[in-house]
């Protein structure tokens, strides 16, 4: 995943550049998250996607003449890294988990209980639904759920989401075909071949019970008076509370009696999985009244309720599990909604292995364990709803436990209700409310059917890091009778790519994966392989982008240092600190740094002692004067609002992370790496043999494969070289720098580290004290000022105090932009930076 | 409204004939100074610069700047109605259509001959190109020029320029064999128009396709003269002026060298 949020801030640095202007260069590919990329990508019956993957995105790089190196991942990945995954995944369960979570838990019961007014309740509503990743909630109100196959995510969150969905090279022909698109959930489609008789029977109920339910009330039928009506309602409830009694008690025998609950079975369901269970279950009860209700609020109060409690379903993953679905139909629901989920997630992209491996795990469970765990799971929720409703209700017989569930209907009721009104009177309230950008970690956007799987992930997880050196093989195999060189590093692979730029063997390194700028890359190619997006070039600095790379003075120890305190794959991170939380605070610390290479200890114990400051300041007392900036200490507060004094200290003592950022584990060989033409008779053989392709017609992705290689052939052949264009040297019209700004806030900390690194101080305690001294560093800060930061604000954290004698039209000037700064920092409070709650 | 009388058709004739299959779309700048055209090839590798001044006229009027987009293709057909010593007068009138009317006269003989030619919309964005100061600037009879590039196509499909104090090489290397052609600046010529001069500041060694360069070479015909301005990974220039007053240049971007030759 790399580290958080950083590519926001590098962003902007970026050119977009046609894929012509890479003719001849030769580029690392990190591919290390392509195996899982593949399995996403395509069908399940594909024999080795991972290799139609590699041989499609090959083409692509050979039909535009670039030369490719593939880096594979190697097996000495830092410990850190799996803990850090492992810790992430574990928090994320448990934020995203109402039963789980006491605070929402307890806002449910507030809820059931009733008794809350309006506002109270919509409040409690929300705070219960919207899972802590808030993402989620806001595709789901972009887009009505049920049907929808394509949760698009809102613009501006896009901007975090690597896509990398493009699966075809220079064919644009859609991949999407060949993944099953899903049709909305059928309801009644029993699958009759396992259990006849009683699926019979449970069918023929559910059908009683829907036609009941569908039956709509003529508006004589309804009573007029109140209390009339909620007796009627009870009546009816209380009825099809015995159906579902009965269907219920049919299918558990069903299930039982087939046999899953076969020991393994159950393990792999978990322990975790009760918890998901009680989910469903409300979600179930939720789902139940709602229908009926949202009817007869239709035809008497209500314009009708597009959006209902859909919400809740596709927040916890689940589909729409009312019971009047049998064992075999919510299984055949939940297969779908996984694979809705998955073409979902594989147009929208990936950022981390963690994630794709949590997907592949939830694809294999519809492989796999598909049938059984799911009715396992099914029949686990039903038994658990009952527990859950005996803990509430010490004794419950029958009969009470249907005047139980008329009490949760009642209070879905209010939810209803509310929900309907949420949505009429604020229909742009997910905007207000769950700013996207606040969102530092992108890839969570499916939390929540992530909780549905989370059990398997870790079985899984470990099965896959076996395989993948033999999925590594194919591909290796491959590229070596394609002539294409490759190398299998020792540790990561975007250590191994960044290295072998280093090394000068490569020109660039293509990966969308932002650990690269913490070991060092100079130029990266993003986006390469993505469909609908122009690549990015990072490191290059042309007339397009220039202004924004004149202010842009991050180095790689600041990429690490950003990494430490707002987490990246080898460190936790801080809470409620993103990368613009971090690129502030080590705005506040940074070091004048010179411009020659240094040695690697020298930045690594710079790293160290920011660090550490950072640590001081955070652990200081409240009425030490050290650190007097306001910045600072308003840095202060807000970490150390949301963070364990522990927390803190490990995260600013963590030596090891550090050190593994800058000492990753590669292979330093400088052997030259050569391309061969490929060996074209050959190389169809073996992809038909592999990808099986139709003998006789010509497949698409043969065509396109083919025409590239053949292109590359002819390459080689002219010696290699290749021909230049003239966009390179006349104005630049192909190139496009990236309609992108920087908010207030990094701005002002890039220009900060700027000028820190520089040695130009800027503490203004500091300047009152160093008197003379200083009048060259002011004069330092005119020049600077001067260009441009002119229109933008200043970064000196001020109180317009006087600045000592001697300082001429500089000090005169600085005093002027303070102001300015004051009024910018109440705008950053509502500015939808990650940290911006740090101003309230 | 813009009018420009050439006292030749032969010259217009010259020049379409040699940027035609280079370029297919012709945006005519037309100025009050002079009448430009700069186009790329669709590969955006090669770029045309035609810059035809008044003094190349025998009349020429631009009451102001007009884009006359014209296909190149289509203006070859007009040219071809034309004998090489009629007058050509290029007219253009706003109010009359999105047409171009040339009217070719044969003095002696009394006769004219308008063809009218459709125009296009052409979306002509002006390339800036960046002043730049060459290593090396060649000149040498254009004929000399033509045929080099031509001898060294049979061996090999790029063409490699060294070029030093000593003398400027170039070299067609391929399967079959190889060409080198050696020009030492020389000094001894009596004729002007024969001499190869050099200028070198610093030494080059650059890598161009050759098809390119032949396709160039067609604009011999409208000079005796060509100057090659050369600096390494940068676009050569070659430029044919035209009677003193104008010019017809080709910038082609380099072909890269790896370093490490291919199995």
């Amino acid at each position: 995943m790399g580290i958080v949020g950083l590519w926001k801030i590098i962003e902007p640095t970026a050119t977009e550049i046609p894929l012509e202007c890479l003719e001849g260069k030769k580029l690392a590919i990190d591919v290390s998250i392509w195996i899982y990329q593949a399995q996403l990508a395509y069908p399940s019956d594909q024999p080795f996607p991972h290799l139609r993957l590699l041989v499609n995105r090959l083409s692509k790089l050979l039909f535009y003449k670039i030369r490719p190196v593939f880096v594979f991942d190697g097996p000495q990945v830092p410990v850190l890294k799996r803990q850090v995954l492992e810790s992430r995944r574990q928090k994320r369960k448990n934020d995203d988990d109402i039963l789980t979570n006491p605070k929402k838990m307890g806002k449910l019961k507030e809820i059931a209980a009733g008794g809350l007014d309006e506002d109270a309740l919509s409040k409690a509503i929300k705070e219960v639904i919207s899972p802590s990743k808030k993402v989620v909630l806001n595709d789901v109100y972009k887009d009505i759920p049920s049907t929808s196959t394509n949760l698009d995510l809102p613009s501006a969150h896009q901007n975090d989401q690597l896509v990398y969905g493009e699966i075809e090279s220079s064919g644009e022909d859609s991949d999407d075909s060949d993944v099953i698109i899903e049709t909305p959930m059928k309801k009644e489609e029993p699958d009759q071949k396992m259990f006849p008789s009683r699926k019979m029977e449970i069918r023929n109920l559910v059908e009683k019970r829907e036609v009941m339910r569908n039956s709509r009330l003529r508006p004589d039928m309804i009573p007029q008076d109140s209390k009339s009506f909620s007796n009627f309602q009870m009546q009816r409830l209380l009825q099809r509370g015995r159906l579902n009694a009965q269907i219920e008690q049919l299918a558990k025998s069903n299930t039982t009696s087939s046999g899953a609950f076969s020991s393994d079975k159950i393990n792999v369901t978990g322990p975790d999985g009760t918890s998901h269970v009680l989910k469903y279950a409300h979600s179930d009860e939720i789902q139940e009244v709602q229908p009926e209700l949202k009817r007869e609020f239709d035809s008497l109060y209500q314009p009708p309720l597009e959006m209902t409690l859909d919400v809740f379903n596709v927040e916890y993953g689940g589909k729409k599990l009312s019971r009047e679905v049998t064992p075999d139909d919510v299984r055949e629901e939940i297969v779908e909604r996984i694979e809705e989920r998955l073409i979902d997630k594989t147009e929208r992209g990936y950022q981390s292995k963690s994630g794709m491996l949590e997907a592949i795990a939830r694809k294999r469970i519809r492989q796999h364990y598909g049938t059984e765990t799911i009715e396992d799971k099914e029949e686990e929720r039903r038994r658990r709803r009952e527990e859950e409703q005996e803990d509430e209700l010490i004794e419950v017989s029958d009969d009470e436990m249907d005047l139980q569930k008329v009490l949760f209907e009642s209070a879905s009721k209010a939810l209803d209700e509310k929900m309907a009104s949420l949505k009429k009177h604020r229909p742009d309230s997910d905007d207000e409310e769950w700013d996207p950008q606040r969102n530092d970690i992108p890839s969570t956007s499916s939390a929540a059917q992530r909780n549905l799987t989370d059990d398997y992930i870790h079985l899984d997880y470990d099965d896959d890091n076996e395989r993948t050196p033999e999925l590594y093989r194919d591909l290796q195999e491959f590229l070596t009778n394609a002539g294409i060189p490759w190398i299998e590093a020792p540790g990561e692979a975007e250590a191994q790519c960044v290295e072998l730029e280093k090394l000068g063997l490569v020109d660039g390194v293509v990966s969308d994966d932002s650990d690269v700028w913490a070991f060092g890359v100079k130029h990266v190619y993003r986006h390469m392989f993505a469909k609908n997006r122009r690549v990015q070039r990072y490191g290059e600095q042309t007339a397009a982008n220039r202004d924004n790379c004149k202010l842009f003075c991050l180095q790689r120890e600041d990429y690490i240092s950003i990494a430490i305190l707002a987490g990246g794959d080898y460190c936790p991170g801080l809470v409620k600190v993103g990368a613009i939380g971090a690129l502030e605070l080590v705005s506040e610390f940074v070091e004048k740094r010179n411009d020659q290479s240094e040695t690697i200890e020298v930045i690594e114990n710079r790293i160290l002692r920011l660090l550490e400051k950072a640590g001081q300041l955070f652990l200081s007392s409240p009425d030490e004067k050290r650190f007097t900036s306001r910045k600072a200490m308003m840095l202060k507060r807000h970490v150390t609002e949301a963070n364990e004094r522990e927390l803190i200290e490990n995260v600013c003592s963590n030596k090891d992370a550090v050190h593994a950022y800058l000492h990753p584990t590669v292979d330093d060989s400088s052997e030259k790496l050569r391309w061969r033409q490929m060996n074209i008779p050959l190389i169809r053989q073996i992809l038909h043999q592999r990808l099986q392709w139709p003998d006789r017609t010509q497949h698409h992705e043969e065509k396109n494969s083919f025409n590239a290689f053949e292109k590359w052939n002819t390459f080689l052949q002219a010696g290699g070289r290749s021909q230049m264009r003239l966009d390179r040297f006349f104005a630049q019209k192909l190139d496009s720098a990236l309609e992108l700004k920087w908010s207030k806030k990094v701005v002002e900390a890039l220009e900060k580290i700027g000028k820190r690194t520089k040695g130009v101080s800027l503490d203004e305690e500091k300047l009152v004290e160093q008197k003379e001294d200083d009048e060259i560093k002011v004069l330092e800060i005119k020049k600077k000022e001067r260009k441009p930061s002119e229109k933008k604000k200043k970064a000196a954290p001020g109180r317009g105090r006087g600045r000592g004698r001697g300082r001429g039209r500089g000090g005169a000037k600085i005093s002027k932009t303070t102001e300015k700064k004051e009024l910018n920092l109440s705008e950053d409070s509502s500015s939808n930076d990650s940290f911006d709650d740090f101003c309230k | 409204m813009f009018e420009a009388k050439l006292a030749n058709s032969g010259l217009l004739k010259k020049i379409v004939e040699s940027i035609k299959d280079l370029v297919t779309d012709a945006p005519f700048d037309c100025s009050e100074t002079a009448m430009s055209l700069q186009a790329m090839d669709s590969s955006h590798v090669a770029l045309v610069s035609l810059k035809l001044e008044v003094g190349l006229f025998d009349t020429y009027r631009c009451d102001r700047t007009i884009n006359l987009g014209l296909s190149l293709a289509n203006m070859s057909k007009a040219l071809k109605c034309a004998n090489n010593d009629d007058t050509c007068m290029l007219k253009y009138e706003e109010n009359e259509g999105d047409s171009i009317i040339f009217t070719f006269a044969d003095p002696k003989r009394d006769k004219t001959q308008d063809v009218t030619v459709k125009m296009m919309d052409i979306d002509s964005e002006h390339l800036g190109i960046p002043e730049q100061d060459y290593a090396v600037v060649c000149e040498m009879p254009a004929a000399e020029f033509q045929k080099t590039c031509k001898d060294l196509a049979t061996f090999s499909d790029s063409l490699n320029i060294t070029a030093t104090k000593a003398g400027i090489v170039f070299t067609g290397r391929g399967d079959i064999g190889s060409s080198v052609v050696t020009y030492s600046p020389s000094s001894n010529t009596d004729d002007e128009s024969e001499a190869v001069t050099l200028e070198v500041k610093e030494p080059v060694n650059v890598n161009f396709s050759i098809k390119y360069m032949n396709q160039f070479t067609k604009a011999t015909a409208l000079s005796d003269r060509v100057r090659l301005s050369l600096c390494n990974d940068v676009p050569v220039v070659v430029e044919y002026p035209i009677e003193e007053n104008g010019f017809l240049r080709f910038y082609l971007a380099p072909k890269i060298d790896d370093e490490e030759n291919m199995e």
